[in-house]
């Protein structure tokens, strides 16, 4: 191989040389068009759409909404905003109803993800094993996925209703909704889901992992079916145990998949804003107590129903900060328990 | 070292990009001067129901026939998207000659400065032909900024007469009537509404002799009027024993639709929809509330806005906006087909006279009830009141928050809202 390298590397440089002595006036040497050199740059021209596309798409909105959050741009100030630097940011911050609206997401994403992935990964290494009519659960399992987000969170409310939902319905006619007050596990019965906003966020978050456990499912399971069996004949061969060899082999092997899974969840949970809106009847103006909201239904309240532009953009750019720096640790962790294995 | 470069990297490219974002926010539009005698074309966004986009593409074609040099292009938007996209093209350009909503968009389109006043293009005999009452919806300081071809979106008391011939006058006539009609085991329910919707409360609220406003728009929630109203609305299901909770705008209409309910409150809009589901519908004003007047709910217009990227200087333009009006709400039979489209009153006097509107039971209703109702406030600053009320309306009647307490609180809040929807922080200096 070197030696291959070297006689091509020699052959270039006789070309470049033959080429120049055969120039009889040697005009324009270093200026003219060098097809050689300009082949240097050619991966970057292939590469230019796509950066452009980029640029277009991610990073001028970025930079664009970072401007507007150092502006007073609102509906008084629409069409002649001011810079006033971080005024915007200070307001937030000097907000009390920021930190606890902020605390309410972090419980909102956690128990979210964390569901989502308990309820997937249970549910990919059950129908990774030998099921009779495996298909066919595997279409029902993800059906919420298929199923329009709007329609979903719909349905849901629909169930939800106090008097006429299914879930109300059901937790009368089985006497579990009693059994359940009279246990002290629920403080309020018949259950008010939609009209009492601690009832509300708990109904949202029940949504929502109806509607996100079939992505994590179906990461998982592509990722056990590449898991080469011979692991857990192996195991078997040790006299493993089913949690050791889910401990110790699936895991670490799911791990890979898993990372960036979890980070999208992250991500799209985060800035979920359809389900609560619509649950708490908001969409199109109307909107509901403060103690259901999110970070990202107070950026659409400010934004949309007080069109105060500058200040929903400062909330927004919060919102990317938070979430790049949950990214980077997150990532770090990832690699840091990947160097220790 | 390449973190560090990728950050280099992220950053300014945030950096240039904010300057470019700047950069582009602040260039001047151009203004196109559309050569005379030349083609005009009348771009419109509207927010209009199915019915009425199919009437509209109808009298566009019966236009276009007579004025052959002006072409409309009609572009649909939902209603907050119209509003959102509108504002948007004010900065991005490329927004629309016409913008057709509800009312209250002008309130919130006038703060932003990008509609301008219609006395400056259509003439005062054009605006003699509207109802006065329809066009005082679109006035703010003495000016009209809209052209209104529709009037209504007013809540009315609602019955089924296969249980109720008569419509009663007072709530203590609806709850006796309705406690003796209803079989709550059996799924009849004898009085149901959106109880939770703001739209819906105003009416108890101004019933009760409320405004939500004053003349300067600060609110005036905190007052006797309002505890009388929360009161009531608390009192419906818990001592009148009418009404079933978590009622809201779906269980309501699906119910009456079913046959479901005796009696209900719910908008024009939704009148046909009842009669088309069988319901022997009859349509009255709201009751007289305990201690009060009568309900009284919002009536409110939706109609045409002229931009204020218009150039009042370009002829042709101005001749073909004068002449759209003219033809879509300035011509009798045409108001006439949009109001029956949307079942809304038509606003054009002359149409309000004609056969098809007077024979017909749904407009008759929307004009008699509108009679009994105030105008719907339009300035920007309503957002900040419904958004006070809703969630002081919701403790109080699925928490039994004191009504009192509620209405110094709706105050709190108004006051709190209304003050970020006017925030020029500090701007002009």
């Amino acid at each position: 191989m070197n030696t291959i390298n070297k006689k091509n590397i020699s052959i270039g440089k006789i070309r470049r040389k033959s080429s120049r002595s055969n120039n009889p006036n040697n005009i324009d040497r270093g200026r003219g068009f060098d097809f050689f050199s300009a082949l240097k740059y050619q991966p970057y021209l292939y590469l230019l759409p796509a950066f452009i596309a980029i640029v277009l798409i991610s990073f001028f909105p970025l930079g664009y909404g970072f401007w507007l959050s150092l502006t007073n741009m609102s509906l008084g100030t629409f069409k002649n905003p001011v810079f006033i630097g971080i005024q915007n940011y200070l307001q937030i911050f000097k907000d009390m109803a920021f930190l606890k609206t902020l605390w309410r997401t972090v419980i909102w994403t956690v128990l979210n993800v964390t569901f989502h992935v308990v309820i997937g990964v249970a549910l990919a290494v059950l129908l990774n094993r030998k099921l009779p009519g495996k298909a066919i659960f595997r279409i029902f399992l993800i059906i919420p996925w298929a199923m329009p987000q709007y329609i979903a969170a719909l349905t849901w409310r629909g169930m939800f209703n106090i008097n006429f939902g299914a879930i109300s319905i059901l937790l009368d006619k089985t006497g579990i909704g009693r059994e359940l007050f009279f246990a002290g596990i629920i403080n309020q019965y018949p259950i008010p889901w939609l009209t009492d906003p601690a009832w509300l966020f708990k109904g949202a978050i029940i949504t929502n992992i109806w509607l996100g456990f079939p992505f994590m499912m179906m990461i998982v399971l592509g990722g056990l079916q590449s898991i080469p069996n011979s692991y857990y004949e192996a195991a078997n061969l040790d006299g493993a145990t089913g949690w050791q060899k889910f401990k110790n082999i699936t895991v670490p092997m799911l791990k890979p998949i898993l990372a960036p899974a979890i980070v999208l969840g992250v991500v799209w949970t985060f800035n979920m804003l359809n389900v609560i809106l619509i649950l708490a009847g908001s969409v199109g103006g109307g909107y509901g107590n403060e103690a259901s909201q999110i970070l990202v239904t107070e950026v659409y309240r400010q934004g949309f129903n007080f069109y105060r532009y500058g200040y929903a953009s400062a909330y927004s750019v919060l919102v990317f900060l938070i979430l790049l720096a949950f990214l980077i640790s997150f990532m770090r962790f990832i690699r840091g328990t990947e160097s220790v294995q | 070292m390449k973190k560090i470069l990728l950050w280099i990297l992220v950053v300014s490219m945030i950096v240039v990009f904010s300057m470019v974002g700047y950069l582009i926010r602040y260039k001047t539009p151009a203004v196109e001067e559309a050569p005379a005698e030349n083609p005009v074309t009348i771009k419109v966004w509207e927010q209009m129901e199915p019915a009425a986009q199919k009437v509209f593409d109808a009298v566009q074609a019966d236009f276009e026939a007579e004025y052959p040099l002006i072409t409309i292009k009609r572009t649909h938007y939902a209603t907050e998207d119209l509003r959102t996209n509108y504002l948007n093209s004010a900065i991005a350009s490329g927004g629309p000659d016409i913008v057709y909503g509800p009312s209250d968009n002008i309130g919130i389109f006038l703060t932003a400065d990008v509609i301008q006043a219609v006395t400056g293009i259509v003439s005062d005999e054009f605006l003699a032909k509207i109802a006065a009452n329809a066009l005082a919806d679109g006035e703010v300081n003495g000016k009209n900024w809209s052209i209104p071809d529709i009037h209504g979106n007013q809540i009315a008391l609602l019955y089924n007469k296969a249980y109720v011939q008569e419509a009663p006058a007072t709530w203590e006539e609806l709850v006796e009537v309705a406690t003796a009609t209803q079989d709550v085991d059996n799924g009849l329910y004898g009085f149901m509404y959106n109880e939770k919707e703001p739209y819906w409360f105003v009416g108890f609220f101004n019933g009760y002799g409320g405004d939500v406003m004053d003349d300067e728009n600060n609110p005036t929630l905190d007052n006797e009027a309002m505890v009388k109203a929360l009161q009531f609305a608390l009192d419906i299901r818990e001592v009148d024993g009418v009404g079933v909770e978590g009622m809201d705008y779906d269980t309501t209409d699906a119910a009456f639709k079913e046959g479901n309910a005796v009696f209900i409150l719910n908008g024009a809009w939704s009148w046909t929809s009842y009669t088309d589901a069988g319901i022997d519908l009859g349509i009255a004003p709201g009751p007289v509330l305990p201690g009060g007047n009568n309900m009284t709910f919002y009536a409110s217009t939706k109609g045409y806005s002229v931009s204020k990227d218009v150039d009042l200087t370009d002829v042709d333009k101005v001749n073909a906006l004068k002449l759209f009006f003219d033809f879509f709400v300035g011509t009798a039979e045409n108001n006439a087909k949009f109001a029956l489209a949307n079942s809304q009153a038509p606003t054009n006097k002359a149409a309000l006279e004609l056969d098809e509107i007077k024979s017909n039971v749904l407009q008759q209703a929307t004009i008699s009830t509108i009679q009994n109702t105030v105008p719907m406030p339009i300035v920007a600053e309503t957002r900040g009141i419904w958004d006070a009320i809703r969630p002081e309306l919701e403790a109080v009647i699925y928490s039994g928050k004191d009504p009192a307490k509620a209405a110094t609180a709706m105050q709190k809040r108004a006051e709190e809202a209304i003050a970020t929807i006017r925030v020029k922080v500090p701007a002009e200096k």
